[in-house]
């Protein structure tokens, strides 16, 4: 009996500390189903394009990613438990980071996500890369909404930078890597606004990295700033060595008259979570595709052949479809591009240097500055036009009669006459002359 | 009553008045691209704009509207001005009304070539943008403006005695027409 109870002891005890281990140790109870991660289930060893699966999968599960919206906080869940799966985060709970914003449309204050997570430096550095890409999309937004995924815009940048992140997920940096997806980016890149005003140190950002709208259009773009930069080069030549097809923006790229906080107009390559950066002075890449080469559209589209999808219903992935090879190959060309520029032995010391010695063009764009020359070119033509005036004035000598007709009676005329003070004066000992009173129209 | 004859026929003038509106149009296929291009961002009836920008007629009608407002713009304000002033002036600038509105509209149609060529080469160079549309605008038309005067003056096809009067008139038109532009932009960023 004594025997027995110290076995049923024993064996209740045993259960006990298999209960509080097991799930330590990973070791499914029997009453709980293996819940199968979301990595497995893409296959992404065998899949051709790392990148599309996980668009596929991230649309498929989110169609709807509504600024400011429940469905909107459900893709940055999953945006975050895909990233700790990858192991960029203990916790999916400990990505997400939630923020308020005033939502255009209605004036309310909304909730929405930015999903941001941090693999550390090889050793010790306060040196940062980051990469970006918004995830909402305008399914239902201002009530109608596009009703559509949002395949190109972005899903395309979502898939992109998910592959990336996964390609990286192991490779030893030597800075700190941040993965972040905004939220909030179609009602006025709220997301990234709020990252980036409350980045401890920008100026330890060596890049940031915006992948947006990475596939749908005919070429794959990389824009980095208004004039040539050394971490422009380091990508492009990158791209280069790797046989990869990327474009730089034209020199007669389309602008149209909407500033940024730095800059008074914009383009194409400006529109996008990259701006905010640019506005922080941090050096930036933005991978997007479009057709930056036709000539015969004043706002631009993305493809010669296909007609715009971006922002229309017809952002599916059903449409994203019809082209998926070239569509694939541009999301793979941004991955290989992204990971092998960052493992470039020469990359920190590039992207120091591209900072310090980045073209300051401020002085052309700056709100200030542009006042202080625009009343500086004021001043000048107005003094020269005063100078002008004197300078006639005094050559002008005596005056000479107007010519007149024939018939008109003989007149004096002022010589010295000035409009602005003799206009009033009615001289009385002067004839009366007065305008023909035709009008200037009638030889027309 | 006397009046001050025309010394340069209405054919020129006419012709003038068809420079400027020719010109004009040439300086707003840039400015007007520019407003086209920023619609898109403005509204969410992507579908319409889309269809706006991409049409050559909407476009080639938009440039011809602008510059015929603008060019009849250009002209009233410079009857006007002038009305203003005329009865003096008709005493000793020696110029008549119909000859200083066509003196006006070519300086006028000389400044659109030259701004509508500053603009084309900002599409090239974006930093220069911002210069391009404001401060080089109205030095670009100033240096015209009192360079045709200079030429004229120097040629002797203004009278020495009248040349102030005119000059100040002429830079009366020019201050109306910045004004007016300024007003109207202003307007247009409200609305």
């Amino acid at each position: 009996m004594k025997k027995f109870t110290v076995l049923v002891v024993l064996a209740l005890s045993l259960i006990l500390l298999l209960s509080v281990i097991a799930p330590e140790l990973g070791i499914a109870l029997a009453d709980e189903a293996p819940q199968e991660l979301i990595l497995d289930a893409l296959n992404l060893d065998t899949a051709d394009s790392a990148a599309y699966a996980f668009m596929a999968y991230f649309l498929e599960e989110h169609a709807d990613r509504t600024p400011g919206t429940a469905e909107e906080a459900a893709a940055a869940t999953t945006l975050a438990e895909i990233l700790t799966e990858m192991g960029y985060a203990d916790k999916a709970s400990d990505c997400v980071k939630p923020f308020k914003f005033t939502n255009p449309l209605d004036g309310e204050i909304a909730d929405s996500n930015n999903v941001v997570a941090v693999k550390p430096a090889a050793s010790a550095s306060e040196l940062t890369v980051i990469l970006g890409a918004h995830y909402d999309n305008r399914y239902a937004l201002g009530g109608s909404g596009l009703n559509a995924e949002g395949a190109v815009d972005n899903g395309s940048g979502v898939g992109t930078l998910l592959a990336a992140s996964y390609a990286l997920k192991d490779v030893s940096l030597p800075f700190e890597l941040v993965i972040a997806f905004f939220g909030a980016e179609q009602l006025g890149y709220f997301g990234s606004r709020n990252y980036a005003d409350n980045l401890k140190n920008p100026e330890n950002v060596l890049l940031y990295v915006d992948f947006n709208m990475v596939a749908g259009g005919d070429y794959l773009y990389l824009y980095c700033d208004e004039v040539d930069t050394l971490h422009q080069d380091l990508i492009y030549k990158t791209a280069q060595s790797l046989g990869a097809e990327l474009r730089l923006p034209p020199k007669n790229r389309q602008i149209y008259s909407v500033a940024s906080d730095r800059l008074p107009y914009g383009h194409v390559g400006l529109n996008s979570d990259v701006s905010t950066f640019l506005d922080y002075g941090i050096n930036s890449a933005h991978f997007f595709s479009y057709n930056w080469e036709l000539k015969n559209s004043l706002y631009g589209r993305e493809s010669a052949e296909r007609n715009n999808v971006v922002g229309t219903s017809s952002d599916t992935l059903e449409r994203f479809n019809k082209n998926l090879d070239q569509n694939k190959a541009k999301m793979n060309a941004a991955v290989q591009i992204t990971v092998s520029a960052l493992q470039k032995s020469d990359f920190v010391e590039v992207m120091q240097r591209s900072r310090t010695e980045k073209y300051d063009y401020s002085v052309l764009t700056g709100r200030n500055n542009l006042i202080i020359i625009t009343a500086a070119v004021l001043a000048a033509v107005i003094g020269i036009m005063t100078a002008v005036y004197f300078v006639i004035k005094k050559k002008s000598g005596p005056a000479v009669a107007a010519t007149r007709r024939l018939d008109a009676p003989e007149i004096s005329v002022t010589p010295s006459f000035d409009p602005f003070t003799d206009f009033s004066e009615k001289g009385g000992g002067e004839p009366d002359i007065s305008d023909d009173g035709g009008s200037p129209f009638e030889d027309f | 009553m006397i009046f001050v004859e025309d010394k340069i026929s209405g054919r020129w003038r006419a012709l003038a008045f068809i420079a400027l509106w020719l010109t004009y149009s040439f300086k707003n296929a840039f400015a007007t691209g520019m407003a086209l291009r920023m619609m898109p961002y403005i509204t969410s009836g992507l579908a319409f704009n889309v269809a706006l920008a991409d049409s050559p007629v909407l476009i080639g009608f938009s440039y011809v509207l602008s510059g015929l407002i603008w060019a009849a713009i250009s002209y009233f304000i410079s009857v006007f001005i002038f009305s203003f002033f005329s009865r003096r002036l008709s005493q000793v600038a020696a110029i008549s009304r119909n000859d200083f509105i066509t003196i006006v509209c070519f300086s006028t149609s000389i400044a659109n070539l030259i701004a509508g060529g500053v603009l084309w080469f900002s599409f090239l160079n974006p930093l220069l943008f911002a210069l391009a549309t404001s401060v080089l605008n109205i030095a670009v038309y100033a240096a015209v403006y009192v360079g045709t005067f200079l030429w004229l003056y120097k040629k002797e096809h203004i009278p020495a005695a009248g040349a102030p009067s005119l000059y100040l008139l002429l830079s009366a038109v020019f201050w109306g027409y910045h004004l007016a532009n300024f007003l109207m932009n202003t307007a247009g960023g409200l609305i």
